[in-house]
């Protein structure tokens, strides 16, 4: 997927700040995604990597700056006077449908099973038929390996399966680009490799992701490009080969000792 | 038995409870009686689903962005819960029409739907049912607000407007919080009907008052009639119990079946 980084850029995060309060968390962000490029935000605790992949799907307004995905700017509109006017709640809606988000704590719906989780989207965003949507995740369910668990409430799975069918429920709704917010640290050690198989799998099939990981082998292996974020600017990027061999910045090299 | 307990003296008129006539009254009750009985149940039932909707609707208010709304449900939560029930029904049985320049907004009879109805019962269902809806919106609001923040997010991140995402993903779990309390509201519509007697609504009460003035059998009639409300009460205890053990039974058969996987 080296390659891809030349195709113009896909997602492109241009200024972008946000302040809760007085509290600055991002400030001034810059950075573009190609098609089919793997991105890994690093960055210790607190360094806003949370706050800065929820304007990726703005779910998070920011403060300043825009974010533009396949072109299109998320959230809000150039006016006649060049001034930006807020979209309203149902075109915002719209814009995220291409775009996947796995939280940290999966944020499954849990008075829906799984087959019902993937579905709830397509039938009630899309208004896709009923057995169309039913086959489309039942497809996706046996992707991340668990097509027996389609009738099980979310309560009776796993951290590492609600994890998997959490990413099921993101690809049945065909997105362009998914974005995954520490996908394996509220997990038991045991359950990580299950769910990073499938986002192995993912990235070698071409999808765009972005992913906020401690994981540093598996961001090694399957990432193109490295962000390092500290205290809500980006310090560090390149290669994960560059980033975690030779980090130039102070700040990369103080994290990466602590957590390598 | 009954009547050497019941009885007593006072000075030289003396009481005898008669106990045939409480008989009568609780087993085989007059038409009159039944009739109150199912007035008493139908606008209990439609006064609560009038506030349940209402309540639904002052609870978004309650938690909007728009500070206006907010405040709207501030006011209308200050007056409602501030002010006696029965203030609230005869201020708009005698008041709203009086505001409205004399128009005759509940006359003794009007035309609903497929049936005759008593303004006075119309009355007093839209005052019960905008009464309960402010207490129905705090239940509510505290419903909605038990669910996980992550709930709504997850919901918006794959495409779903906040209208859509709260009637698919929280209101769904929202309702298994609301529906104890909202057992116990009913439990209470149904006594707070008995005030629809001031404005001579035939309901249970009313009916009891007037076999009591043409009797004077008071002791009787108001301990029969408190049978009726304990009868009524008693029974919807016992949906209520069901509606909840359905409620925990699902989920202990969902733990039955996490064993057994
Ligand atoms: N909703 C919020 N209100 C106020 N402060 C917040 C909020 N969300 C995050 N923060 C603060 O922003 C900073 C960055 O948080 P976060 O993006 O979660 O960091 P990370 O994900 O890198 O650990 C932290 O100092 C955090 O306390
Ligand atoms: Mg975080």
């Amino acid at each position: 997927m080296k390659s891809a980084a030349r195709q113009p850029a896909f997602v492109e995060c241009d200024s972008v700040e946000v302040h809760f309060g007085a509290l600055p968390v991002i400030q001034g962000v810059s950075f573009s995604v190609s098609r089919g490029e793997v991105v890994a935000i690093i960055g210790p605790s607190g360094s806003g990597k949370t706050t800065l992949i929820r304007c990726l799907n703005h779910l998070l307004a920011p403060s300043a700056g825009t974010v533009r995905i396949a072109g299109e700017t998320l959230g809000v509109r150039v006016g006649a006077n060049g001034r930006l006017i807020k979209l309203p709640a149902r075109k915002v809606a719209a814009q995220r449908r291409s775009i996947g988000f796995v939280f940290q704590r999966f944020n499954l719906f849990p008075h829906l099973t799984t087959l019902q989780n993937v579905m709830e989207a397509p039938v009630h965003v899309l208004g896709r038929p009923k057995t169309d949507a039913r086959a489309v995740a039942e497809k996706h369910l046996a992707r991340v390996g668990l097509a027996d668990k389609a009738d099980a409430y979310p309560r009776q799975l796993s951290g590492g399966q609600q994890q998997r069918v959490a990413i099921a429920r993101a690809l049945a709704m065909d997105p362009e680009l998914i974005l995954f917010d520490e996908p394996t640290s509220a997990l038991d050690p045991e359950m990580v490799g299950e769910v990073l198989a499938v986002m192995r799998d993912l990235a070698a099939q071409g999808m765009t992701m972005l992913i906020v990981s401690h994981e540093m082998g598996f961001v090694r292996e399957v990432a193109d490009r490295v962000i390092m974020l500290d205290a809500g600017r980006i310090v560090e990027q390149g290669p994960p080969a560059e980033v975690f061999d030779r980090p130039k910045n102070p700040r990369t090299q103080a994290f990466l000792s602590k957590i390598l | 038995m009954l009547n050497s307990i019941l009885a007593y003296f006072d000075g030289d008129v003396s009481f005898v409870f008669d106990t045939s006539f409480f008989l009568r009254f609780v087993f085989s009750p007059s038409p009159a009686l039944l009739k109150g009985l199912g007035l008493t149940v139908a606008a209990a039932i439609i006064s609560q689903v009038l506030g349940v909707i209402l309540g639904c609707l002052l609870a978004l208010a309650g938690l909007s962005r728009f500070g206006l709304l907010r405040g709207c449900n501030q006011s209308y939560l200050f007056f409602f819960r501030g002010t006696p029930v029965l203030v609230q029904l005869v201020l708009i049985y005698y008041g709203l029409p009086y505001l409205l320049g004399g128009a005759d907004l509940f006359p003794p009879r009007v035309f609903i739907g497929p049936l005759w109805v008593q303004g006075a019962l119309v009355a007093g269902i839209v005052t019960f049912g905008l009464h309960e809806a402010a207490y129905m919106s705090e239940i509510i609001r505290a419903g909605i607000q038990s669910i996980d923040e992550g709930q709504s997010e997850a919901a918006q991140a794959l495409g779903m407007t906040p209208a859509l995402a709260m009637r698919r993903i929280i209101l769904p779990q929202a309702a298994r919080v609301i529906v104890p309390p909202l057992g116990n509201q009913f439990n209470q519509m149904l006594k707070t009907t008995s005030l629809l007697s001031v404005i001579a609504v035939p309901e249970l009460f009313r009916v009891a008052e007037e076999v009591q003035s043409a009797t004077y059998k008071s002791f009787e009639v108001y301990l029969g009639v408190s049978v009726y409300y304990l009868a009524l009460t008693g029974a919807w205890t016992i949906v209520q119990m069901l509606i909840e053990r359905s409620l925990s039974g699902s989920r202990r058969a969902v733990t039955a079946k996490t064993r057994a996987a």
